[in-house]
């Protein structure tokens, strides 16, 4: 397995961070340097485009598994792949939205203003770990109304 | 750098999205660079990212309560270990 990341800007001016993984055997990794302009390394993932003036009984139940739904992607890479990911994950949080795309699998995550953080990171002899955990709830505040009388 | 012992750093806390933001930023920076150092109060920890990284990310949603989990595992070299490479000469004549 391979791994590929790409950031595109969409019409609605939205970054998209992409994240996907194929088989070898269908494409190459073109990779990207750090700090280049172009930050595309490939884009060959599997995309979706769902018209949402049609919902049928298949999108609904979509959006029924959206609610409760997790990705699980490990890879290992370059160091520069790396980064690669991260960098579009920095993007995903100053645009509120992070939608990570394995195979046919995909997520859309909408980070909000408060997270919550959990950094860990160990080392014992040559092994080495940093995790980097952020949580939070979406929060929708026409949900509630509080008011006081006079 | 080979460490006999297991040295840890935990780190929890609300934070608004730039600082996370910030944060990860800096973590780039630190893989470029080859050293990660995380300070909390007395507690430090220096890392030497290289070589070629295991990258694991979780992201999951159920109801209102999203999380996206990054964690990335690798080896630091030894100074001993060019004694441990294998060489195999092979002569067809």
């Amino acid at each position: 397995m391979t791994a590929t990341v790409s950031k595109r800007k969409s019409n609605s001016n939205e970054t998209l961070a992409q994240l996907s993984a194929q088989e070898k055997t269908q494409s190459k990794v073109s990779k990207t340097k750090v700090g280049d302009t172009v930050k595309s390394i490939t884009a060959k993932a599997p995309r979706k485009v769902e018209s949402e003036t049609s919902k049928s009984d298949k999108s609904i139940a979509n959006e029924e598994q959206q609610k409760k739904s997790k990705l699980q992607y490990r890879n290992q890479m370059s160091l520069d792949e790396a980064v690669a990911y991260f960098e579009a994950i920095v993007d995903g949080l100053k645009n509120k939205k992070i939608e990570f795309h394995k195979n046919d699998e995909t997520i859309s995550l909408k980070p909000q203003e408060q997270i919550v953080v959990e950094v860990k990171a160990s080392a014992k002899g040559e092994r080495s770990k940093v995790s980097f955990k952020m949580s939070w709830s979406e929060f929708d505040p026409a949900k509630l109304t509080i008011k006081s009388k006079d | 750098m080979s460490r006999s012992s297991r040295e840890d750093f935990n780190f929890e806390s609300l934070q608004d999205s730039q600082s996370i933001g910030r944060y990860l930023e800096e973590l780039v920076d630190g893989f470029k660079s080859g050293k990660i150092e995380l300070v909390h109060e007395d507690s430090s920890l220096e890392l030497n990212p290289e070589g070629l990284l295991r990258l694991d990310i979780k992201a999951g949603r159920k109801k209102d309560k999203q999380s996206l989990r990054i964690k990335i595992t690798w080896r630091e070299k030894t100074e001993d270990k060019e004694s441990d490479e294998l060489t195999i000469v092979t002569k067809s004549d």
